[in-house]
Parts: structure tokens; C-alpha cells; sequence
């Protein structure tokens, strides 16, 4: 569960309006790159992740999102405050006012509302590492692109630090992928249930391939590399089975 | 396999950036962080980390941070991370930044 | 006086970022004894701080108002400038 600080993760204090601006940074609150969507996505998907490791990083990383979303939705309010209508109307944000008035919705820079499309959970640790890795990368770019747009060193400032977040960010995923797929190459080549008459059965054609396959299942050890397969015994285990033996089982 | 335990050995404590009190509550819990009077030595390990052992087709890697200096909090809050090495702010890359 | 709030307030953001960073690099690195002590002075220094901003200014949590009126209600709440 969560805890809330009556603090932001990095001050924000913006003194000029700039509501054009505001129009364009919302998009890093619910656009498809933005916040919401990295927080929720990596919140959905710390339940199907193998390891501990996995586990705990897409916890506090999705967890540190929620606050870059407060972050964020900060910077929109402080830069269209106090702004009157008109004017608001006239930098673009008409139809976001007629709905919202002051309000922080969670929409991309063109007004489309936000939604879970945005964000994939696929309950295959890989994939969704992977895709956490290439999240991480499309907020950096999308910062990059919103300290483009702008001179202003007030709101440069906290896009700066959300930036180099999703770099940091980054490299936590990738390393949590290392550990994920070293788990993952512990396991045998084949996933099959072992058959015991027919090993033994094996052993009678050819007593060189006697490979009990229980072995090489080690999946309480999650320290040291794939050192428990050998990829030859495995072929040879292939190599000696006719498809009919294979067929007759 | 979860990256290496060794510390660089030449590492100095030096005063930080916290108020006056937090300083003293600091020395009398000990030494809290470590930290660096030049920090180029950690981000040399930008370009040249821990080499990737046993990589195989189709897999992605990226390789294992190690632990070297550290920022003073009050920077690494600033730089928005308290890893030197980590510290890639916005244009050191050209090729990382791609502005069209 | 604003302004030593602030300052106040900025040191145990500092100190919390900080406790942020260790606590996603120990996820990955669990083993790493170095880093595990810093992260335990950073939050044992961090607490102390904390007691004095909320002595001085308010709560940072709802779990640590402990005064008359219900005091957590209070401004400034964070995207106030």
C-alpha cells in the first residue's frame, strides 16, 4: 500500500504563466509516454515477475512514477494559474477549459483523453521488461522534446530531473532483465515432464545417454550462471531418440 | 551474477551540503556517504563498465552499474541522480540526444 | 523565514532522494554491504531532520499529526508555489 509525503520529489516553483506550454507538458501526464501510464504499467506488472528482484524494482519504479506524476500535474497547475479564460483560449486551451476549467485531466497534448492501450502487460517477464526498457526511453525523448520548446529555467528545471530519471530508470530495468534472464537460462532446454520408463528404456538402446533429467532442474538456485545444462548432453538426448520411439510414447 | 562488491579504495569523506545540524547529527551516526573530490574517475565507468560474460543471441543486455562514488545529496537532488556515473545530463551525448 | 522553511525542506527532499537511489540500486545489487550502510545512515540522518520539520512546520505524513486543530488539512500543500 502507499503512504502519501505532503512533499514533492523535486521542488517546482514556476513564476510565469505560460498556458501554451502547459498544453504540451500535460502530455507527460496522460499521454501515452507520460507518468500515468508509466506508473500503472509498471504497478500491473510486478505480479507476474519471477523473481524478487524483478518484483521489488518494478515496485519502487512504478512507485517513484506516481510522484513524477504529482511532479508534473504540478508544473500544468502552476503554469496556468491565474490565467483568464481568454487568454487561455487564444494559446489553444479552449476546448480544455470548456471541459476542465482549472482542473489536471489526463490527456496527450492534443486533448485525446488518456487510456490503458497506452500501456501492455504481457505476463511473460521478458516482454515485459523490455517493454519497460523501451518506456523508460520514449519519456526521456518526450522530456527532451518539452526542454525544446522552452526557455524558461523554472519549468527547464524539474523537466531536466524527470529526465534524467527515466535514464536512471533505465538502467534499473536493464538490470533487472539481467537477473530475470540468467533465473530464466537456469531452467533445461525441455520443459517436458520427465518419462522414466523411457529413460530407461534409452539407457537400454544406447547406455552412453543415460541423462536423468531431474539434474539439471535446479530452480531453487538462483545464484551462478547456467552451469547446470550442457547444451551436448541435451542434443545427444535428441539425437538418439527415432521418431518412432518418439511417436510410441 | 548481481554485479561486483568490491569498493574502489580511494574514496574520502568530505563535508556535505546539509545544514550545520545535519552535519553534526551526521558525524555522530558516522561516516554516511561516500564521495569524491573529482568524480571523472566514476564517470569513466560510463564508457567502459563491467564487461557483458555468457551473452547469448536474442537477448538483450545491459551491463551491471558498479557502486563508486557517490554525490552530496543536495547536487545529486539537482542532477537527478547521486551516481556520477549515471550523470548524463541532457546534450552531453550527442548521439544518446537526437534533436531533428 | 519562508525561506528557512524551504531550506529546511530541500535538505530532507535531498536526503529522501537519496534514500530513493540506494533503495532502487540495492533492488538490484542486494549484496552490496557498501551501499546497504549508507542507506541506513542516510535514512537514521534523514528521521532526525524530518522530526524537526514537523516540529517546526507541520506534518509530512498523516500518521505523524499529533496536534489541535487536525493539522495534516493545513496549506501549503505541494503544487501551491
Amino acid at each position: 500500500m502507499w503512504v502519501y509525503e505532503k512533499k514533492l520529489q523535486y521542488p517546482v516553483k514556476i513564476k510565469n504563466c505560460n498556458p501554451r506550454l502547459a498544453k504540451y507538458i500535460i502530455t507527460q501526464y496522460g499521454g501515452p509516454d507520460g507518468e500515468l501510464a508509466a506508473s500503472l504499467r509498471y504497478l500491473s506488472q510486478r505480479y507476474s515477475m519471477p523473481t524478487e528482484v524483478a518484483k521489488a524494482t518494478l515496485n519502487d519504479i512504478g512507485t517513484e512514477e506516481l510522484a513524477h506524476l504529482e511532479i508534473v500535474g504540478t508544473i500544468v497547475y502552476q503554469l496556468t494559474k491565474d490565467v483568464p479564460p481568454h487568454i487561455l483560449e487564444k494559446e489553444g486551451l479552449g476546448g480544455y477549459f470548456a471541459d476542465h476549467d482549472r482542473g489536471i485531466y489526463p490527456v496527450n497534448g492534443d486533448g485525446v483523453p488518456f487510456t490503458a492501450a497506452y500501456i501492455g502487460v504481457k505476463g511473460d517477464p521478458i516482454a515485459d521488461l523490455v517493454e519497460d526498457l523501451a518506456a523508460e526511453q520514449k519519456a526521456r525523448a518526450t522530456y527532451e522534446g518539452l526542454i525544446n520548446m522552452t526557455d524558461d529555467p523554472d519549468v527547464i528545471d524539474p523537466l531536466r530531473f524527470l529526465r534524467e530519471r527515466e535514464v536512471v530508470h533505465f538502467q534499473r530495468f536493464g538490470e533487472a532483465l539481467r537477473i530475470v534472464q540468467e533465473k530464466l537460462n537456469e531452467r533445461p532446454f525441455y520443459m517436458k515432464k520427465p518419462d522414466y520408463a523411457k529413460e530407461k528404456h534409452m539407457a537400454n538402446v544406447n547406455p552412453a545417454a543415460n541423462i536423468s533429467p531431474t539434474s539439471n532442474v535446479s530452480p531453487s538456485s538462483n545464484v551462478g550462471p547456467a552451469a547446470n545444462v550442457s547444451p551436448a548432453a541435451n542434443i545427444s538426448l535428441f539425437a538418439n531418440v527415432s521418431p518412432a520411439a518418439e511417436k510410441k510414447k | 551474477m548481481f554485479g561486483n562488491n568490491m569498493m574502489p579504495e580511494a574514496y574520502a569523506n568530505i563535508p556535505s551540503d546539509v545544514s550545520a545540524e545535519g552535519k553534526s547529527k551526521g558525524k555522530a551516526a558516522g561516516a554516511y556517504k561516500i564521495s569524491c573530490s573529482d568524480f571523472d574517475m566514476c564517470k569513466l565507468q560510463y564508457y567502459d563498465p563491467q564487461p557483458i560474460v555468457g551473452a547469448r543471441l536474442a537477448h538483450a543486455y545491459v551491463p551491471f552499474q558498479c557502486l563508486c562514488c557517490l554525490y552530496p545529496p543536495l547536487l545529486g537532488l539537482k542532477q537527478g541522480t547521486i551516481f556520477p556515473e549515471l550523470d548524463r545530463p541532457y546534450g552531453a551525448d550527442p548521439a544518446y540526444s537526437y534533436d531533428g | 523565514m519562508h525561506d528557512a522553511r524551504e531550506k529546511m525542506l530541500r535538505e530532507i527532499q535531498a536526503l529522501e532522494f537519496m534514500e530513493i537511489e540506494l533503495n532502487l540500486y540495492l533492488n538490484t545489487h542486494p549484496y552490496d554491504q557498501q551501499a546497504l550502510m549508507i542507506f541506513m545512515n542516510t535514512a537514521q540522518q534523514q528521521k532526525m531532520l524530518r522530526d524537526n520539520y514537523e516540529r517546526m512546520y507541520g506534518p509530512l505524513t498523516a500518521s505523524s499529526s499529533n496536534s489541535f486543530p487536525w493539522p495534516w488539512i493545513e496549506s501549503p500543500w505541494p503544487w501551491e508555489a
